[in-house]
């Protein structure tokens, strides 16, 4: 007992710092051991989280960019055959209006020649009637007075036989 | 003129006399209040600049006794973080100014002594000793909790004559570790209280200061020694006894 005094030991003291020490303890845990840890732990899984979602994310942004690419190039490739056939066409195109024009740039020669002959023919046939109906006048006048009218009939009946003819 | 080793009393509540290293307790309870206030208001999700020390000091505890146990980490974080913050705080208060220095002179005969208002409560063996009882006491209660009633006995008693003797050397061992655990963190403290005391003594200035530097780091460690123990002492009490000595055989073993 005297060497518990001397070291200033008190029983009351010492169950003072053990309820102190008790006090402190319960409210440490309780408001901040507690709601810390906690934090932690929901912000390391946030974390976790954020992180496993960046990596998606970025796995996905790959694969559209890896997409895209892949829809670039059919679609090049696409209109580089569109064209290539748009060209192909066109001068197929172009071939067959040519020949087209060219068929009837003939075809307008070929009509044009045949009615210039018809217009010919008809123009020979107007200007040789005109010429045997100028002759027969001519005859009619010229023989008027030297022969009497059943000669002259029959000079006309002739002529006229013969101009048919040679018609 | 000398430091005493019990503590003065300063004034006293009937028959309860309230001694300066208590006032030292009850200033650190005030702190320790005010960061549980602080903190109970709210754990924020982007931490400020205080809810970001406590959870450094949080975490970086939790992930020491973790490395150590992860299996009762749980059960072991509170009391050893609370032993490491608590006794870390009171043995730096003892560096505060004022406190040890400031108090009030009494004639005792011829001699005139100064008894201080506030003195680092680890240098009272009431202090020590009581956090020695709850750091024993909770390991035994632990032991039982988690290994159960039967196996913690057989820690102490046995048929076989010479383990009976042995659990008889275990029991006079608990009550050694309350002192060793007591007597370790107030010679420490104390010790470093009559450096300091005897040092400014021959000259106030700047002389005591290297042995101010040394006591924050004796008080840190000194902290840090009396939570690890009763951390080691709890990991070695919740592990079943017939495993705990395969264990320490294997310990042993890797150690030579």
């Amino acid at each position: 007992m005297n060497l518990l005094e001397r070291f200033g030991i008190e029983p009351l003291l010492l169950v003072a710092q053990i309820v102190n020490f008790g006090i402190i303890l319960f409210a440490l845990q309780r408001f901040v051991y507690k709601p810390v840890l906690s934090m932690l732990k929901k912000r390391k899984d946030t974390i976790e989280e954020s992180l496993k979602q960046a990596n998606e994310t970025k796995k996905l942004l790959e694969e559209a960019e890896e997409k895209q690419d892949k829809i670039i190039r059919k679609a090049q490739e696409h209109a580089a055959k569109i064209l290539n056939d748009v060209k192909s066409q066109s001068k197929e195109v172009a071939l067959e209006l040519e020949e087209k024009a060219k068929k009837q740039a003939e075809r307008i020669l070929e009509d044009s020649r045949i009615q210039i002959i018809q217009e010919t023919r008809e123009a020979e046939k107007k200007l040789a009637k005109g010429i045997s109906e100028m002759s027969l006048s001519l005859l009619e006048k010229s023989l008027k007075g030297l022969f009497t009218k059943n000669e002259e009939d029959e000079i006309i009946e002739r002529a006229l036989k013969n101009i048919k003819r040679s018609n | 003129m000398a430091i005493p080793i019990a503590a003065e009393p300063i004034f006293n509540i009937g028959s309860f006399s309230i001694t300066n290293t208590l006032l030292d307790t009850l200033l650190i309870d005030v702190l320790l209040f005010a960061l549980i206030i602080f903190i109970s208001r709210g754990v924020k999700y982007i931490p400020g600049t205080l809810q970001n020390i406590v959870e450094i000091a949080v975490e970086t505890y939790y992930n020491l006794i973790e490395s150590i146990t992860p299996k009762r980490v749980k059960e072991i974080f509170p009391i050893a973080m609370t032993f490491f913050l608590f006794i870390l705080l009171i043995n730096w208060s003892g560096l505060l100014p004022g406190v040890g220095t400031i108090g009030i002179f009494e004639t005792h005969g011829n001699e005139k002594t100064l008894v201080p208002l506030i003195r680092a409560a680890s240098s009272d063996l009431n202090l020590t000793l009581a956090l020695g009882i709850i750091s024993v006491f909770a390991t035994h209660v632990m032991s039982i909790k988690f290994t159960g009633i039967k196996d913690y006995l057989s820690r102490y008693f046995s048929l076989n004559p010479i383990n009976l003797f042995v659990g008889l050397l275990e029991i006079v061992l608990e009550f050694a570790k309350i002192v060793s655990f007591s007597f370790r963190l107030f010679g420490n403290i104390f010790a470093g209280e009559v450096v300091i005391f005897t040092v400014a003594g021959m000259f106030a200035f700047f002389f005591p200061l290297p042995f101010m530097v040394l006591e924050i780091i004796v008080g840190a460690v000194q902290a840090l020694v009396f939570s690890m123990l009763t951390m080691a002492f709890m990991v070695i009490f919740t592990t079943p006894h017939h495993q705990d000595k395969h264990t320490a055989g294997q310990k042993l073993a890797a150690a030579v």
